[in-house]
């Protein structure tokens, strides 16, 4: 079952951003070099063939198989003829008239919107048959697709080849991946670090007033969005000088011969701002969370027998309530691990981290359809993983759990 | 039990209807002549570029280019507020149509073999007449007409075809499992497998359009999932009260039980839901705008102003102005769903 969910959730993503590479290519960055070089970079690219295995359209019905052959101005005059006449016999007829015919500058032709125009041009007679446009069909576009291809590629290990830069995917992801990983690792660890002893203060403290203080400024941190967050902070601390707010490391840093340990030390000062933005409002979710889990826990028999034994309650809190009621907060992590490459956009981006979110933003503007897919897939591949260590996690340290299902 | 606090619940609901108003009165409040005499994407290059707020007639202050806030502020608002509406609006009939459809998979979970034989004569006008288009059968208008009409009504012929094929061939079975729940399960297993602003970021940024259709469209199909999840559990659990049972054994319809029995007690959960979803939709509208300021069309919205103070980090009133009313927003719409819940609470201790 895992293996199937792991299987499917990489499947549909690829083909979600395929869907999108259609629209999205009318807008690339080909856009200023001639038709020619177009075509040859479309050819290498892979993007001249169909997208998935078979297509769903009303217009595919009237769709020749081979259209994609077409050079790009004609292939756009041939569908659009099609679909204004309902078939594609005398759109094709049209082109053929248009590239037989010895009219100095033919090319124009397939500029022109309305096929009865052309077709006045040469004295054709055209028979409409517009009913097809409206009659779903289910075409078979065979193996040679795009979304095949990725997949055979995937197979051997190769990730395609970036448009943008033209070096393999799998070196531009290679510096990128990591600190996206240990900053999402990192942060969650730090925030529950952070979350615990908040969440203790008011279970044993609850009715004070420093608690209820606290308890209205996390209500307000988790309504702050993320974006703001990060202006606020490098307003607050960066833009006066106290913290350094862009890049991993001093430049000229980078230049002296550092040590590995030096490099780290030297590494500190730039993610502090950072993991503020990552853990603030986990930790105000996580420290509500565990305070529940800790009051959920008095009702249990034991609570009442220790406290009948006469431990206090701290004793109590600690050695007893804490490790039975942290049991639930590891799948709430796992699961919401995957948020963290989706903070990672907004946070590595503002911060100019050189990370996942800060490569997927740019490859966006770029239209760089592969690194896009791979980023897609990193993510997709982590999350699924953390949903299963979720599983995992909580069987493995609940042994009610396992019998349940056995 | 104590009486609760109704002064939060006030203060967020006057929060709330402020921003209503703001929002539909748009039109009338930014232009010429009217209570902000500007308009939002006015530019005033020469003799207002940075204003400090209420220095001038430009209240909240100026963009660098000139750009009056208060006015962007308010049609931000209408912006904001008409995704948010309108993503969470579709997303909860989406929600309550799958989950309703999932959580009745138990009840309509064979579909009798007798529908095999229609399912064949539904579906060969359809092959014929796609076999026919696609090898150009040529015919006269009015034939052509009733074929079109036939094959469309056909093509659902050729779908329940298919899944009594399938299910025949994986079942070998006489009866065939027809089960909209595995289904709609997988489907939210396959959104589900990565976060849905990093589906929305890469959406939306290839597409590169501030179209507030496109966005409630792309918004509200990414985020049924979580709605359809509560629903379907809802109603579960719903169905294991006795009065269920009771109405089962009265011999009313399961159908006909989740619609006018059990959708009634669910309304707390669905307005909870709705303002959720409310909430999750200005946010990632906010943070779209934000990330793609400038290149999602000329529509200056809350994220947009904000977006512009990452340049500017000097202008303090860019980020202040319009996350103090994003924030207020959000935190009156929280307080709106605390109260649904904690009603929804008390009533669930009664049901039985």
């Amino acid at each position: 079952m895992l293996a199937f969910i792991v299987i499917y959730g990489m499947n549909d993503d690829p083909f979600a951003n395929m869907v999108d590479e259609l629209g999205g290519s009318g807008s690339s960055n080909y856009n200023n070099s001639s038709t020619q070089i177009k075509e040859n970079l479309y050819r290498i690219a892979g993007l001249d063939k169909p997208v998935f295995y078979f297509t769903f359209s009303r217009l595919s019905a009237a769709k020749p198989r081979d259209l994609a052959k077409l050079p790009a101005n004609e292939r756009k005059a041939v569908e659009n003829w099609t679909y204004r006449l309902g078939n594609y016999r005398d759109a094709l007829a049209l082109k053929q008239l248009i590239l037989k015919s010895d009219i100095p500058d033919r090319q124009i032709l397939f500029e022109v919107i309305e096929p009865e125009l052309v077709a006045q041009n040469f004295n054709y007679k055209l028979s409409y048959f517009r009913y097809q446009n409206f009659i779903p069909n289910l075409y078979w576009n065979g193996l040679d697709n795009q979304y095949h291809s990725w997949l055979i590629n995937l197979k051997q290990g190769k990730l395609g080849t970036s448009f943008a830069s033209g070096l393999p995917v799998s070196t531009v992801l290679q510096g990128n991946v990591w600190l996206t990983l240990i900053m999402g690792i990192g942060g969650t660890i730090l925030s529950v670090l952070i979350a615990i002893p908040i969440a203790i203060f008011f279970f044993l403290h609850g009715n004070s007033i420093v608690a209820k203080i606290i308890d209205t400024l996390l209500q307000i941190l988790v309504v702050i969005p993320s974006f703001t967050m990060v202006i606020l902070l490098i307003m607050l601390f960066a833009v006066p000088g106290y913290l350094p707010s862009s890049g991993l490391l001093d430049p000229l840093a980078d230049s002296i011969n550092y040590s590995m340990f030096d490099r780290v030390v030297a590494t500190l000062p730039f993610l502090i701002l950072p993991s503020i933005a990552y853990t603030y409002d986990s930790i105000a979710v996580l420290s509500r969370f565990i305070n529940t889990l800790l009051h959920s826990q008095r009702e249990q028999k034991y609570y009442v027998v220790g406290l009948s034994k006469g431990l206090s309650i701290k004793e109590l809190t600690y050695t007893h309530l804490l490790s039975n009621a942290l049991l639930p907060l590891f799948a709430v992590l796992a699961r919401n691990f995957p948020l963290a490459f989706s903070g990672s956009i907004v946070i590595e981006t503002m911060f100019n981290l050189p990370g996942m979110g800060r490569l997927l933003l740019t490859s966006i503007s770029f239209n760089d359809y592969p690194v896009i897919m791979a980023c897609v897939l990193i993510t997709a591949f982590f999350s699924c993983f953390s949903y299963w260590l979720a599983n995992d996690i909580s069987e493995y340290a609940d042994p009610r759990l396992r019998s349940q299902k056995a | 039990m104590s009486k609760r606090n109704k002064l939060p619940l006030i203060l967020s609901i006057t929060t709330l209807g402020f921003f209503v108003l703001m929002g539909l009165f748009s039109g009338l409040l930014t232009g010429r002549g009217h209570l902000i005499p500007y308009t939002p994407t006015e530019i005033h290059l020469n003799d207002a570029v940075r204003l400090k707020p209420f220095i001038s007639d430009h209240y909240l202050g100026t963009t660098i280019l000139g750009r009056d806030i208060a006015a962007g502020i308010v049609t931000g608002a209408n912006y904001s507020l008409t995704i948010g509406f309108f993503s969470a609006l579709i997303t909860l009939i989406i929600g309550i149509v799958l989950g309703i459809m999932s959580s009745l998979s138990w009840r309509v979970n064979y579909i009798n073999r007798r529908l095999f034989w229609p399912a064949v004569v539904l579906s060969i006008p359809y092959a014929v007449v796609s076999t026919g288009l696609n090898t150009g059968v040529y015919a006269d208008n009015l034939l052509d007409f009733t074929l079109a009409i036939l094959s469309a009504t056909c093509i659902f012929g050729i779908l329940i075809f298919l899944f009594l094929m399938l299910g025949s061939v994986i079942g070998g079975k006489k009866t065939i499992p027809f089960k909209f729940n595995t289904s709609i399960s997988l489907l939210i297993i396959l959104l589900d497998s990565a976060p849905k602003l990093l589906l929305l970021v890469i959406f939306i940024g290839l597409l590169a359009s501030g179209n507030i259709i496109t966005l409630i469209i792309t918004i509200s199909l990414l985020s049924w999932i979580g709605v359809t999840r509560m629903i379907r559990v809802e109603i579960e659990r719903q169905l294991k009260f006795s009065y269920a049972d009771a109405a089962v054994s009265y011999g009313i319809s399961v159908p006909r039980l989740i619609v006018k029995h059990i959708l009634p007690h669910l309304y707390p959960t669905l307005i909870i839901n709705f303002i959720y979803t409310f909430i999750g939709a200005i946010v990632s509208e906010s943070t779209l705008s934000f990330l793609f300021a400038g290149q999602m069309g000329d529509n200056v919205t809350w994220g947009s102003i904000i977006g512009l103070s990452k340049d500017y980090p000097d202008d303090w009133w860019l980020l202040v102005v319009p996350s103090t009313c994003l924030v207020l927003l959000i935190l009156s719409l929280f307080t709106v769903a605390k109260h649904f819940s904690d009603k929804a609470q008390i009533q669930n201790q009664y049901i039985k």
